[in-house]
């Protein structure tokens, strides 16, 4: 702690808001974009056919 | 220092068989469903036998 | 170290969020590595990327080691985000293990009310999840673990704070009846008696 102070940094820790956690959310959403793609499975889709 | 073997032996991934995977949600869904089901009709006895003993008369429900 | 709660942050069913994770578990996240090495200074903002990195849920394994999972929910008790925040952790689609942190927080800070609602209709989430206990891994489901977020007394090894059960929250007419996606399926087939007992085979 007092390291980090003579450091000239505070122990205290940001507080994030919910644009910036929104603005994070969307851009890892981008990035695993590819990977998930595969994820694409129709719900309800599938409650429908139990319907049917 | 301990570096213990960390791989995973199960596999996440999802969606390799989507139809076999919906089907097991909806028999874990169907027995969650029973499930409670089950535990509200207990309660509802319960209550019933609470309410049967207090209708009797007092010696009788000793 | 840096291990007090944030400053202000809400008690929690009357104490210290932090310690509604045991003393014991507790200590045993403050001394491992990945407390010391990956969570110090996360934020609300931060802690997203590495949660979803995360390959397994769970309490603590092996020499009662704590998973990077439970450190996380400590930091996240820690930091006490915004209830917005964790919405937004919670509808983060893509990210399973994002949100099966985000539902044990919920679960473990928010009203009772708000529990179910919440964590109700995660039950239609039927991911595979890996857990990660003392006798290794084993497969589990977001819908499993969520059910048992919201039916079991303790979860990941940690103790749950007590929350009415959902029957006595409709009983004062707090909370809805729970409407299954499945049942209403069901239901749209056939309206007489199909409740429960079809396909349980």
């Amino acid at each position: 702690r007092a390291h980090l102070r003579a450091l000239g940094q505070t122990t205290r820790i940001e507080r994030s808001t919910v644009a910036q956690v929104r603005a994070r959310i969307a851009y890892l959403r981008e990035k695993t974009k590819e990977a998930s793609s595969a994820k694409a499975f129709d719900f309800e889709q599938r409650l429908a056919e139990i319907r049917a | 220092k301990e570096k213990e073997a960390e791989e995973p032996d199960v596999d996440d991934t999802d969606g390799l068989e989507p139809a076999e995977e919906f089907d097991a949600w909806r028999l874990r869904e169907l027995a969650r469903i029973k499930r409670d089901k089950e535990v509200e009709l207990e309660r509802e006895l319960e209550r019933e036998e609470v309410e049967r003993r207090r209708a009797l008369p007092e010696e009788q429900r000793l | 170290m840096a291990n007090t709660t944030v400053r202000g942050a809400l008690a929690i069913h009357g104490q210290n969020p932090q310690h509604l994770v045991e003393t014991v578990i507790r200590n045993r996240i403050y001394e491992s590595p990945y407390w010391k090495e990956h969570c110090f200074a996360l934020t609300a903002e931060t802690l997203i990327d590495k949660t979803i990195e995360l390959r397994y849920i769970g309490g603590v394994y092996g020499n009662q080691k704590p998973t990077e999972f439970l450190c996380l929910l400590l930091k996240l008790l820690q930091i006490q985000p915004e209830k917005e925040i964790l919405l937004e952790y919670l509808q983060a689609d893509e990210f399973k293990y994002l949100r099966a942190l985000a539902a044990m927080y919920v679960r473990m800070t928010f009203r009772a009310t708000e529990v179910y609602e919440l964590l109700e209709p995660l039950l239609k989430d039927f991911r595979k999840v890996r857990y990660r206990g003392m006798g290794g891994y084993s497969l589990t489901y977001i819908d499993e673990f969520v059910d048992q977020l919201l039916t079991e007394e303790r979860v990941c090894d940690i103790i749950l704070p007590r929350v009415p059960r959902r029957q006595v929250l409709e009983e004062n007419g707090d909370l809805g009846p729970r409407k299954s996606l499945l049942l209403n399926a069901m239901e749209g087939e056939d309206d007489t008696e199909t409740r429960g007992g079809r396909g349980d085979s």
